[in-house]
């Protein structure tokens, strides 16, 4: 039988085309049971370490379909990344060390597993970033992960949580990815709202807004919500970071405090936290705690 | 004055889940509703969201208001950063949706131009 062949395009970086490109991946093999997908990197020069974190999920959701996926004409750079993140690791492809300490590991977890996320972060991504810093920088990072993931748990209602990331040395910035299979953010908001009018783009944007959420609301019960995106956000934005959710046909990013939303030409069935940031600054509350 | 030990009672330095959350709102529920002054403790606690807090604190403002929760709960044991996320916190949960004009706002700018 023939192969499906999907030309991966000459870069996949943390952009709106990198996103389309993985976004295509899904749509063009929605559907598939049984099928040889040969993926063709002939022309590739470059693929951003922590987007294995998508690519894994694509993976993962084929080999359920009983599919059987081959990687063609890769050059030695990039297969030398993904057998040092591990990600060539986990389908027994072979690993290597890294020598320059700067891959972040790709890993699969169950949406039920936030503490075992929260040891990883502590364990695995935090050593890797080899910059002095600060306890309440460090803290807001994890923070910043552990609420993605526990986004992923109470909202996309998802299995699994797909995870990878990079340090940057000579940009002194950490890029961070987190991948989810569950219901996107556009069909929750419309739900809450009751607007089907609302795009994908737009959805993700109004979850970001803060004290927005599409939790439970009762005449009497207000169950609390609506903050870990938008202090994800404010923390990002503090370190002229990007933050960047790929949920649907939507893409959004706030870009070092530009907001840029458009919709894909691709859907994109679940949901991608992508963060790329310095960390050196942070925020505090000194006063009294008053309810 | 009775004291909840937030890592004693969730058996974990990890307090990122609304799961965990929400024995924690269990118990302070159940002190203030028996009108007994309650400190929570957040002593060893390494990670934190507003996830949890949200569960934990945030809902408490369906059964109590402002003024009882000032009178018969305290907080201890929070760096700066988690000060913030709990003031946060609180102040959200503080807002009424329908009646909130800054929020309001946000959600009518985000749909101006659909």
């Amino acid at each position: 039988m023939d192969k499906f062949v999907i030309n991966v395009p000459r870069t996949v970086e943390n952009d709106f085309i990198g996103f389309s490109f993985l976004s295509s991946l899904f749509e063009k093999t929605e559907g598939f049971r049984e099928m040889d997908i040969e993926l063709e990197f002939k022309n590739t020069r470059w693929f951003e370490a922590n987007l294995a974190s998508t690519l894994g999920a694509w993976l993962e959701l084929k080999f359920i379909h009983g599919c059987t996926i081959y990687f063609s004409n890769i050059t030695n750079s990039i297969e030398n990344i993904f057998k040092k993140n591990g990600f060539y690791e986990k389908y027994q492809l072979g690993s290597i060390d890294d020598f320059y300490d700067s891959t972040i590991k790709f890993e699969i977890f169950s949406v039920k597993q936030d503490d075992d996320f929260s040891n990883y972060i502590t364990q695995k991504v935090i050593p890797k970033i080899r910059l002095d810093l600060s306890n309440p920088v460090m803290k807001s990072f994890k923070l910043s992960l552990n609420e993605i993931f526990i986004n992923v748990q109470l909202h996309a209602k998802s299995d699994k949580v797909y995870t990878c990331g990079q340090y940057y040395h000579t940009h002194q910035k950490v890029a961070f990815t987190i991948t989810d299979m569950g219901n996107t953010i556009g069909n929750n908001v419309r739900e809450k709202l009751s607007k089907d009018y609302i795009s994908d783009s737009t959805a993700i944007e109004w979850a970001t807004k803060y004290g927005n959420t599409t939790k439970e609301h009762t005449d009497v019960h207000t169950e609390a919500g609506g903050i870990g995106l938008h202090i994800i956000e404010e923390f990002l934005v503090e370190n002229n970071g990007v933050f960047q959710i790929i949920s649907g046909n939507g893409f959004w990013e706030n870009n070092e405090g530009v907001i840029n939303k458009v919709n894909l030409d691709y859907y994109f069935p679940g949901t991608i936290v992508n963060i790329i940031s310095k960390l050196e600054n942070t925020f505090t509350w000194e006063n009294d705690i008053l309810f | 004055m009775n004291t909840i030990y937030v890592a004693d009672l969730i058996s974990s330095k990890i307090a990122v889940s609304p799961d965990k959350g929400e024995i924690l709102y269990n118990s302070i529920k159940n002190e203030i509703s028996n009108k007994n002054k309650v400190n929570v403790s957040f002593k060893n606690i390494e990670d934190l969201t507003t996830a949890f807090l949200n569960k934990a604190i945030g809902n408490l403002y369906n059964c109590f208001t402002s003024e009882s929760l000032n009178e018969y709960l305290s907080i201890s044991d929070l760096d700066d950063l988690d000060k913030y996320l709990l003031n946060k916190v609180i102040t959200r949960a503080k807002i009424d949706i329908k009646t909130d004009e800054t929020l309001r706002k946000n959600i009518d700018e985000v749909f101006d131009n659909e």
